[in-house]
């Protein structure tokens, strides 16, 4: 246990090391992409607003909308992390091959990795929180603040092992890169990164439930930013667990048939 | 130990027909066809041995040491190494294996190797103080203790090589699989490794495989040679035994102004194969009919700057395939 830990610590602190050998992607991607996503926000909602004429829509104000919209586009991407391909590309050119000689668990050292990037754009939420509380008079909570941050952490995880089930498709399939963007667009859809849920009919918003996409995003959401939820945080606790249970499952078993697939090219 | 029985591996390729209408059945259904990568192969590595593995490309080198490796399966066949199943993939076996690929950086390149060294100390589990000497011996053998702290990509392709030794070594394997280690390298640079090899094979006494198109690592670091050809092995057994059966072999090189197409009838007659550039011309010959060939010449022909040798490894590896092939 010990042993995976460090694995983890060591493979973040490459990645991070990484990410800073790149100054400009570095700023380009975590603070400009950034700042450009609040006015862009900002200014769509504000513009949607004066042409219907209303102070509040769906129960929600302009200022509400436009910390919702930037909180969940945020956590969109601590979610998807570095995108599709730390593992394809590892199966396809071949760098898998390091990692099978290692006397570790490939999965602990991809996790870590994966978490890099998450963990820069939380770091980067929790500081753009504080920012709308000064400027935007946010009704935010510290403990609700707290509850969010853990759930959004238990969904990166999550979506770490969902993620890491398509890559490993890539044993089989010659590319996998639709199979990334097919699910993206479901969860934009389902998890309300396009518009929130209550936004939606009924009838689909009921559907939707049955994925497991709003309790990874919006619910999470709708905790850190101290909205009415439908869920107590403990209950959103245990979902979580049964879809981390659920997907970690099942990329053992897809690790597990698909390694009788792998060729080991490039060498 | 490494013990290899009845060993064959085949995978499934698929199969593209050219043509848009196959293009658009293949959307449909899929063909594929299987290929046979290693057949029936055994063989046997003891501790404290370097065997050089040989043979052209598809011959099957490199996937008999991915799955000595643990790195593919086999499809039927046992293997054993230091008594353990390589594709069980036990940390236990892990720790004591190395490989190393001349085409395939391990190292991370955005990073100096420093901070891969420390993470491979964290993978291995190696203690500081162990991890301390052996980067202490190995880069200062290799030459390399200047550049620790550049990142890999500045490294030129040499120091990346050496830094891959390096890396591949700080955890004293016991098993170590070399493919290619010297290739894109420049000759200085070749001998430098080569002799690095010799020195750490020495002092640690590890299983070796050296795979290599360079016959003169071959020559250098492999007293045993495995001539491998379609996925089988051809030849297994000392190289000295196999350049004394093809060491009678001259290399007869000559100059010719002309007469081009009545040399090409000679040699022909005598079933020799030759080659020419520009005006020389060069032949490999069986060493009793050196005399006679070079009488004939030289009363047929006006030919200068006459030169006989013995011929190279390569030369030598390339008369056992081809005789191989014939018989």
């Amino acid at each position: 246990m010990k042993k995976n830990l460090n694995i983890f610590i060591h493979a973040f602190t490459i990645e991070l090391r990484k990410v800073f050998a790149y100054k400009l992607e570095f700023w380009a991607s975590f603070i400009f992409s950034v700042a450009a996503m609040v006015v862009v926000s900002y200014l769509l909602w504000q513009s949607i607003f004066e042409v219907n004429n209303v102070t509040q829509m769906k129960g929600y104000d302009l200022n509400e909308l436009v910390i919702y919209y930037f909180c969940i586009s945020i956590t969109h991407k601590i979610l998807v992390s570095s995108g599709m391909g730390i593992i394809s590309r590892d199966i396809y050119y071949g760098d898998l091959n390091k990692y099978l000689l290692y006397p570790v668990s490939y999965q602990i050292f991809k996790s870590g990795t994966y978490f890099t990037k998450s963990l820069i754009y939380l770091c980067v939420l929790i500081i753009s929180l504080l920012g709308f509380q000064f400027f935007l008079s946010a009704d935010l909570n510290i403990l609700t603040c707290l509850q969010g941050i853990l759930l959004i952490l238990s969904s990166t995880l999550a979506f770490f092992f969902l993620t890491t089930i398509l890559e490993l498709f890539a044993f089989w399939a010659e590319n996998i890169w639709s199979l990334g963007i097919m699910i993206r667009s479901i969860m934009a859809f389902c998890g309300g990164w396009m518009i929130p849920l209550t936004f939606f009919p009924e009838s689909i918003y009921n559907f939707i439930h049955y994925t497991p996409f709003p309790y990874l995003l919006y619910y999470p959401i709708q905790t850190l930013t101290n909205q009415p939820c439908e869920y107590s945080f403990f209950t959103l606790v245990l979902i979580h667990c049964f879809w981390i249970l659920i997907f970690y499952g099942l990329q053992a078993l897809v690790w597990h048939k698909g390694k009788y697939k792998y060729s080991g090219v490039g060498i | 130990m490494i013990k290899v029985k009845n060993l064959s591996k085949s995978f499934k390729v698929p199969r593209k027909e050219a043509g848009l209408k196959n293009a658009f059945k293949s959307l449909i259904k899929k063909e594929y066809i299987t290929k046979a990568a290693l057949n029936n192969v055994s063989l046997e590595v003891s501790r404290g041995e370097i065997l050089g593995l040989v043979g052209s490309n598809g011959a099957g080198k490199t996937t008999l040491v991915k799955i000595l490796s643990g790195i593919i399966s086999s499809s039927s066949g046992s293997v054993s190494v230091l008594d353990f199943d390589p594709w069980k993939r036990k940390n236990a076996y892990r720790r004591q294996l190395s490989l190393i690929m001349g085409q395939k950086a391990q190292l991370w390149w955005d990073l100096p190797a420093a901070d891969s060294y420390l993470l491979l100390k964290e993978i291995y589990q190696i203690e500081n103080k162990r991890f301390h000497s052996n980067l202490d011996k190995l880069t200062q053998y290799l030459g390399v203790k200047d550049q620790l702290n550049v990142p890999v990509r500045k490294l030129s392709l040499g120091e990346r090589m050496k830094m891959e030794l390096v890396a591949a070594l700080l955890h004293d394997p016991q098993v170590i699989f070399l493919d290619e280690p010297t290739i894109g390298l420049d000759i200085i640079s070749q001998k430098a490794i080569r002799e690095f090899l010799k020195e750490y094979m020495l002092e640690h006494n590890p299983i070796m495989i050296l795979t290599s198109h360079y016959m003169q690592d071959i020559e250098e670091l492999c007293p045993r040679l495995a001539l491998m050809r379609a996925g089988e092995i051809i030849y297994d057994g000392p190289l000295n035994e196999i350049k004394n059966k093809f060491g009678d072999i001259r290399s007869l090189k000559f100059d010719i102004d002309h007469q081009r197409s009545g040399l090409e009838d000679f040699f022909s007659k005598r079933d020799i194969k030759m080659q020419c550039t520009q005006n020389q011309v060069s032949v490999k010959i069986h060493k009793e009919k050196l005399t006679d060939c070079m009488k004939d010449l030289l009363n047929n022909f006006s030919i200068s700057n006459i030169q006989t040798s013995q011929v190279d490894i390569d030369s030598v590896i390339e008369s056992y395939l081809s005789y191989e092939k014939k018989s």
